[in-house]
């Protein structure tokens, strides 16, 4: 009888032990599935010209058991918010959080358990890094979410999305005096993306294709205008084509505004779904107020009306 | 004495020899074009291939445009026919009908010698309006105006046909579907995916993919005030460029307009559809997109009894909502 008990306490024990593992596992897991994410962030190389595009990396390494999907927000970039530090820790470039109207293109990625994900960002979309040489520090702060932490809403097919999580990154680059040689090496490298290589299938170049072009668009340097120039050329349509614009603009170049009215009065080219925001860069390159760029563009302005650009809400 | 009949009987044995070697030579000439060479008519290359009649021309001097001194080989000529002044009228047999060649005043002339056509393995066609394509062998025409070279047939891109896999497919996105839709605290956040008709995405490289939200009134429109404030254009067209739709998917939020204060109830209702456009030029007319997915209403409430207030949101039978407002 008191072996019986004996046995039937030591079942009864090892249940609970049990139980209290497997409630211990799922509660850690149903409660904190964002511990099981390890983040890494990192750039292919360490030093860069000034106005050189910083091709940033997330790694995303999934420990858990269960596949989680990480919304990065609109467009995959609503979740950046970016610092860089100079070696004193003076801020000096920050850039908030970017904002995007309508469609835009999906921002969630899945990592599978065991697996590394990686997720490409461009400094410069923040940041810009014009910078004098030095040491600085960059600091990525990305507030995302979770769909696994996303709950089904009673009686509908809408989900409440779960907790803002925030995670903060930190890496160091180094600015170095610019080689205008290696430079311009580094763009046609970049321009070399445009055209497709025979082993590649479509779908693996069109991806690639898309980064180079992203960071094509995002070079500050006036030593990238001709090239920016021929992406809207080639294809005015494309995505990055705003990003090109603004820094078309910033360059504040003579070369920048020719660019534009040739490409937005070339009958070959076809951009009517995009010709205001052509117009609407020579009007803005205008407003930096050089007297070589007014001149040239006079008469250009008096043909075209300064399309309205609003901030819509759809 | 001896010394010299020799010499005299070599300087008369070269004589005839250079008279002989004059008169086979003069007499060849004669024997075809008559006297000296004749003006050569226009020379095209160094063969007799293209000339008019070969015996007239075999190496054409081009500075002098005289026959050089080369003839040709009787059988060369053998199909020309003359006139009575030695002119070839006819060369049928010395024009290749693979390059298009016909007899035309004597000449082998490609395509009748039309200007504005040339020639694609045998068949003549108008270079204003037509090409030659090369892609495989036998070559073939296909139209210059909206169609494209595919393995042997034009593809037909006023219907956004491409060439895949040596044959021509309608390359536009379809099944354009919602996969997802969540609150994010009073936005509503969808997302979407579609496909190729052609089954691969990256085919899509032409098309774009945009959204069109009317609202109810005039160009802008603004949000009843209060409780919202500010306007939107109407229609309002998003994004600007439309996404590329090789993308095979988009996010869709639609977020709450600028409140202001006192609140009071109000809703408005607009219309949305999600168009695809496939270009340049003709595959589709410049303002011409497609429905891809149409919605239906987007309807935007403000509701409350004076101390309460609700913001909510209806699309697709999904819903979000601020509550209470602040």
């Amino acid at each position: 009888m008191i072996k019986k008990l004996n046995r039937l306490g030591c079942l009864l024990t090892m249940t609970i032990v049990l139980v209290s593992f497997i409630d211990m596992f799922t509660n850690a897991y149903a409660q904190e599935p964002e511990n099981f994410l390890e983040w890494r962030i990192g750039t292919s190389k360490q030093a860069f010209y000034p106005g050189e595009p910083v091709l940033l990396t997330l790694n995303i390494k999934n420990s858990g058991t269960r596949e989680e999907k990480v919304d990065f927000g609109v467009d995959g970039i609503g979740a950046f918010l970016m610092e860089v530090h100079d070696s004193n820790g003076i801020i000096v470039a920050k850039g908030e959080k970017i904002q995007r109207f309508g469609l835009s293109r999906l921002g969630t990625l899945s990592v599978a358990p065991s697996e590394i994900k990686q997720k490409p960002i461009v400094l410069n979309r923040w940041c810009s890094t014009l910078l004098p040489p030095g040491k600085y520090h960059v600091i990525c702060n990305i507030e995302y979410l979770l769909r696994s932490e996303s709950r089904k809403k009673e009686g509908s097919e809408v989900f409440q999305a779960g907790p803002v999580h925030r995670k903060q990154l930190e890496l160091d680059i180094q600015i170095i005096e610019i080689d205008k040689t290696k430079f311009k090496e580094m763009l046609e490298t970049l321009v070399a993306f445009e055209v497709k290589p025979e082993a590649q299938s479509k779908e693996e170049w069109l991806a690639k294709r898309d980064i180079a072009r992203e960071l094509l668009a995002l070079a500050e340097s006036e030593l990238a205008v001709p090239y920016q120039l021929k992406l809207i050329r080639n294809d005015p349509y494309t995505w990055f084509g705003p990003d090109a614009i603004n820094s078309l603009v910033r360059s504040g170049t003579l070369e920048a505004a020719t660019g534009l009215m040739q490409i937005i009065e070339d009958p070959s080219v076809y951009k009517d779904d995009v010709k205001h925001i052509l117009i609407d860069g020579v009007y803005r390159l205008r407003e930096i107020g050089k007297p070589d760029i007014l001149s040239a563009t006079n008469e250009f302005v008096a043909k075209h009306e300064r399309p309205f650009i609003g901030t819509p809400v759809d | 004495m001896k010394i010299g009949y020799l010499r005299h009987k070599w300087n008369v044995l070269g004589i005839i020899v250079v008279v002989v070697m004059l008169d086979v030579f003069a007499g060849n000439a004669m024997g075809m074009g008559g006297g000296s060479p004749p003006t050569c008519p226009p020379c095209y290359d160094s063969s007799c291939t293209h000339y008019l009649c070969c015996e007239a021309c075999w190496g054409c001097n081009a500075s002098t445009n005289q026959c050089s001194i080369r003839r040709c080989d009787q059988s060369e000529c053998k199909d020309c026919n003359y006139d009575d002044h030695g002119n070839c009228t006819g060369c049928k047999s010395k024009c290749n009908p693979n390059y298009c060649q016909t007899c035309v005043g004597g000449t082998c002339k490609v395509c009748g010698g039309d200007t504005n056509q040339a020639c694609c393995d045998g068949t003549c066609y108008d270079t204003r309006t037509q090409k030659c394509c090369t892609d495989i062998s036998p070559r073939y025409i296909c139209d210059i105006d909206c169609k494209s070279c595919c393995n042997g047939s034009c593809c037909n891109m006023t219907n956004c046909e491409i060439c895949k896999n040596g044959s021509c497919v309608r390359a536009v996105p379809t099944n354009m579907h919602q996969t997802y839709v969540e609150d994010q605290g009073g936005t509503l956040h969808f997302e979407y995916e579609w496909d190729s008709t052609t089954g691969d995405l990256a085919d899509l490289y032409n098309c774009s993919v945009r959204e069109k939200v009317d609202y109810p009134g005039g160009n802008p429109y603004y949000w009843p005030s209060p409780p919202w404030v500010g306007g939107v254009f109407n229609p309002t067209i998003l994004p600007d460029p439309p996404i590329p739709a090789s993308y095979g998917g988009a996010v869709d939020n639609h977020s709450p307009p600028a409140f202001k204060k006192p609140y009071q109830n109000a809703s408005v209702s607009a219309t949305q559809v999600y168009q695809y456009h496939c270009g340049p030029s003709c595959c589709m007319g410049n303002d011409d997109w497609e429905t891809l997915l149409s919605i239906g209403s987007i309807q935007r409430f403000v509701t409350g009894d004076g101390t309460l207030w609700r913001y909510s949101i209806i699309k697709s039978g999904a819903y979000a909502e601020i509550f209470p407002l602040p």
